[in-house]
């Protein structure tokens, strides 16, 4: 039998996990990994933290030279993919070069939104997406005491942080009326937002540009209403879309992202897509949805492999989740966690201003569907698990919400384990 | 890379669990320096109005969600351990691992600052000596699984056994261990029965096998060995005979070689019975079980008379290595081959337990629980004698009540009181007999 040639574009996380995966389960295959960027493969998740000194260099690459004989990968760096062509089964690189394959997988991630404000793309700002996006932040941010970040979501607050940790102050400027407003409500992301302001960070919400100007090494940003903030840095956080570029006229069903099912399959049976690129189920039922964070991309990728190399798993769909972890404090957002509709849900919120702790439950009928939390102790491994296998809770509410942690470990029991 | 590799791991008995703590205590003294519920890698369940769910600790996957979501790479198995482990200059402390893993086995300790989970101390964990109630053990059989699993299969597919017999796993995976190196003999009766001798001078073996007569097997085998021997070749050489081969048509043959000394290992695959004849009784036909011969009616009860004790009956001949076992128990029979492998001064005795489905009439997916009720209840207690000295290889206190494997099997299925009395007082005679030749 011929060897299976599998090629995978995008060395991020969805690329890494799927070619991993595949590595394992149809080891006698022909894996190919193409990444645009020269560098080895790594996770954009880690940039702030590179940014900050958490981590060197060295230590982000997820997959090492010598670890590609053991996997037996072939990984092309420095070398993006122009277009495929389906029917020729093909794809093509940058430098005019093709690829045959047999299964395809896109993994090719997305790229920074730059919003159309006055002055704002002559003025050359700093975005976060990839590792030569960070050294450059980095080495700018060595010589800077102000920075402006645009966009309180995920990436800004965590610029903001790992800007902070080194000594800076900075605006976080928001066009929404609470930072995080992908995954917190107004409650917990005004809690998030004091702790920040602790540390040298102030944040400006219900706010937009109207312009920005760069001179001599200075931002000076005006904001609606007259307000103006300056700073030597000027970060882009203003979420990400997917880079779908390479793959118009392909014949690649598109519409915001790449379109697949639930087998992270496209219209085209031997190609599948993973990742930030992809707009995949929706847990809801809320049709098909892009949601760029990592558990996804890690679960997509492998679903993709496993689908590819010829076994029928298919993904239980996007769930909005977050986590995570600044100055100290410890924030989770799982599920449907923004609805305030007590005619569907009953929603139950703890609140202890004394200790900074919050949490907030909501249930549908059937048990949990969204659960948030800021410095509470809870297995989040767990609680996704009861909103993804829709585990009945209904009876037990009271008890769960008195003891989440011990009552989540004795569904995980009589549940899966 | 291995994604069917076996690891040594912890196991969990919830029902053992009484609650006590001691393992949170222990782990977190050991880890920690102090005792704190928080910082213990091992989590019982408290509080809650039903309690009792065992303690919850790392499953230590063997492609773990929280090594794949990772962004920093801090997480890795051990490929020798399987240990799950973080590498704490690596970690940035993201949290994420706590969200992908599903059974509450990796946490963030704002105490420690750091990502917390079991490590299994080493390979010895403190947890388990501390566990009183037993509810968690370390199993540490994986050594052998592993070692079987990476070893050539000697037979060919398409063996042809009655449903549920274990036969064909006792044949391949004892071939796995004696390895290439290896000469069968199989007399009439189910192994050369479901094709272990092949059919039309083709054999599915990769290694030489014989047919002998029932009468001969042991002699045979001897001068088999005793030939290499002679020109300079240290071979296996290995019996695969039912109890109808070894206790009563093979016996003189075996007596005899146990007598000389011959250097062979012979394995009794008993069944109890001559099963693939028309299930008659045989020598080891145990006291009230039913055969077409000893039947059940108005007057007979199924056999009258107790089973032959074979392998009591071979320490009594002076075999250097004389022992039982349970493919229930297959890590404990795996050593206990080994340990015939290395015997070369006499002969090697290993009695197997091979529950009937056929003739014992119990469901064919039931023939591992029958085997190893059979070793709870000490219906057929596991141990090995070597050179004067018995040694019971799983524990002979407190077994389970015998009716729980009388009831089990069919053959069982008419005793009266009277007979489970018999059985039962058999067994502690057996079980008596043998901790006086132990002690």
């Amino acid at each position: 039998m011929e060897k299976k040639r599998y090629v995978i574009i995008g060395t991020g996380p969805a690329g890494i996990s799927a070619a991993k995966l595949l590595a394992k389960i149809d080891p006698e295959s022909n894996i190919t990994l193409i990444g645009k960027e020269s560098y080895l493969p790594y996770s954009p998740t880690i940039l702030p933290y590179f940014i900050s000194g958490k981590i060197e260099e060295k230590d982000i690459f997820l997959l090492k030279r010598n670890e590609l004989k053991d996997y037996n990968i072939n990984l092309i760096l420095g070398n993006g993919v122009s277009s495929v062509y389906p029917k020729e089964e093909k794809v093509f690189l940058e430098d005019g070069t093709s690829i045959s394959y047999d299964r395809l997988i896109i993994a090719n991630g997305g790229r920074p939104i730059i919003p159309d404000i006055k002055g704002l793309k002559d003025s050359k700002p700093l975005v976060l997406r990839t590792l030569e996006d960070a050294k450059i932040l980095k080495q700018k941010a060595k010589t800077s005491k102000k920075a402006i970040v645009l966009g309180g979501g995920l990436i800004g607050m965590q610029v903001s942080q790992a800007l902070s940790e080194m000594g800076i102050s900075v605006w976080v400027i928001e066009m929404m009326d609470q930072v995080l407003p992908g995954y917190f409500d107004k409650q917990s992301s005004s809690m998030i937002q004091k702790v920040y302001e602790s540390h040298r960070v102030k944040i400006l919400i219900s706010s937009t540009i109207d312009e920005v100007e760069y001179k001599k090494g200075e931002y000076s940003v005006s904001i609606k209403g007259g307000k103006k903030v300056y700073g030597q840095l000027f970060i882009v956080a203003t979420g990400v879309k997917p880079n779908i570029d390479p793959f118009k006229g392909s014949g690649i069903e598109l519409d915001k992202g790449i379109l697949v099912d639930s087998s992270m399959r496209t219209n085209i049976p031997n190609i599948f897509a993973a990742g930030d690129i992809v707009q995949a189920d929706g847990f809801w039922k809320e049709g098909k949805v892009n949601q760029p964070i990592l558990i996804h991309a890690v679960d997509q990728g492998r679903i993709a492999a496993q689908n590819a190399f010829g076994e029928e798993i298919s993904y239980a769909g996007n769930i909005s989740m977050n986590l995570f972890h600044f100055f100290g404090n410890e924030a989770i957002s799982i599920g449907m966690t923004k609805t305030d509709s007590k005619d569907e849900y009953y929603i139950h919120r703890i609140y202890n201003p004394k200790k900074k702790k919050y949490i907030k439950f909501v249930f549908d009928e059937k048990g949990l569907v969204g659960i948030m939390g800021i410095n509470v102790d809870l297995d989040p491994g767990i609680l996704l698990q009861l909103i993804r296998q829709r585990i009945s809770i209904s009876k037990d509410k009271k008890e769960f919400i008195k003891k989440p942690l011990e009552f989540g470990r004795k569904l995980m029991c009589q549940n899966w384990r | 890379m291995n994604l069917k590799a076996v690891f040594n791991q912890l196991a969990v008995y919830p029902e053992k669990c009484n609650n006590c703590l001691e393992c949170e205590k222990v782990c977190s003294r050991i880890k920690t320096g102090k005792e704190s519920r928080i910082s213990s890698r091992i989590k019982t369940i408290k509080g809650l109005k039903e309690a009792y769910y065992g303690p919850v600790v790392c499953l230590q996957c063997n492609d773990p969600d929280c090594l794949n979501i990772c962004p920093s790479g801090a997480i890795h198995k051990d490929p020798k351990t399987g240990v799950v482990l973080v590498d704490e200059k690596r970690c940035i402390k993201c949290l994420l691992c706590t969200l992908a893993c599903a059974y509450s086995g990796i946490f963030y300790s704002k105490e420690e600052n750091k990502i917390i989970k079991c490590d299994l101390c080493g390979g010895d964990p403190e947890c388990v000596k501390a566990c009183k109630p037993g509810a968690i053990k370390y199993l540490r059989n994986a050594e052998i699984y592993r070692e079987w699993a990476e070893k050539e299969d000697l037979f060919s597919p398409g063996l042809s056994a009655c449903m549920g017999c274990n036969s064909e796993l006792i044949i391949r995976f004892s071939l796995r261990i004696l390895g290439k190196n290896t000469i069968l003999a199989t007399p009439p009766g189910c192994i050369p029965g479901f094709g272990a001798v092949g059919y039309s001078d083709t054999t599915g073996a990769k290694v030489p096998v014989f047919h002998p007569l029932l009468t001969n097997t042991a002699s045979m085998l001897a001068g088999i060995k005793r030939y290499y021997k002679r020109i300079g070749r240290d071979v296996n050489v290995v019996a695969f005979a039912g109890d109808g081969g070894t206790a009563d048509v093979g016996f003189q043959s075996l007596s005899g070689a146990v007598e000389r000394g011959e250097n062979i290992i012979y394995i009794c695959v008993d069944n109890e019975g001559y099963m693939n004849t028309g299930i008659q009784r045989s020598g080891t036909t145990p006291f009230g079980a039913w055969t077409t011969t000893t039947p059940v009616g108005k007057i007979k009860r199924g056999k009258n008379r107790e089973g032959k004790n074979l392998p009591m009956i071979m320490i009594m001949h002076g075999a250097p290595y004389v022992a039982t076992a349970s493919t229930a128990f297959l890590d404990d029979y795996a050593r206990k081959l080994k340990k015939a492998m290395s015997i070369k001064d006499g002969l090697a005795y290993i009695h197997l337990l091979s529950p009937c489905p056929t003739g014992w009439r119990f469901p064919p997916e039931k023939t591992i629980e029958v085997s190893r009720r059979a070793v709870e209840t000490n219906f057929f207690p596991l141990w090995e004698y070597e050179r004067g000295k018995l040694r019971f290889t799983y524990p002979i206190d407190n077994p389970r009540p015998v009716e729980e494997y009388l009831k089990m099997v069919g053959k069982y299925s008419h005793l009266g009181s009277d007979q489970i009395r018999k059985i039962k007082k058999i067994i502690e005679e057996r079980i008596e007999l043998l901790k006086r030749i132990g002690a």
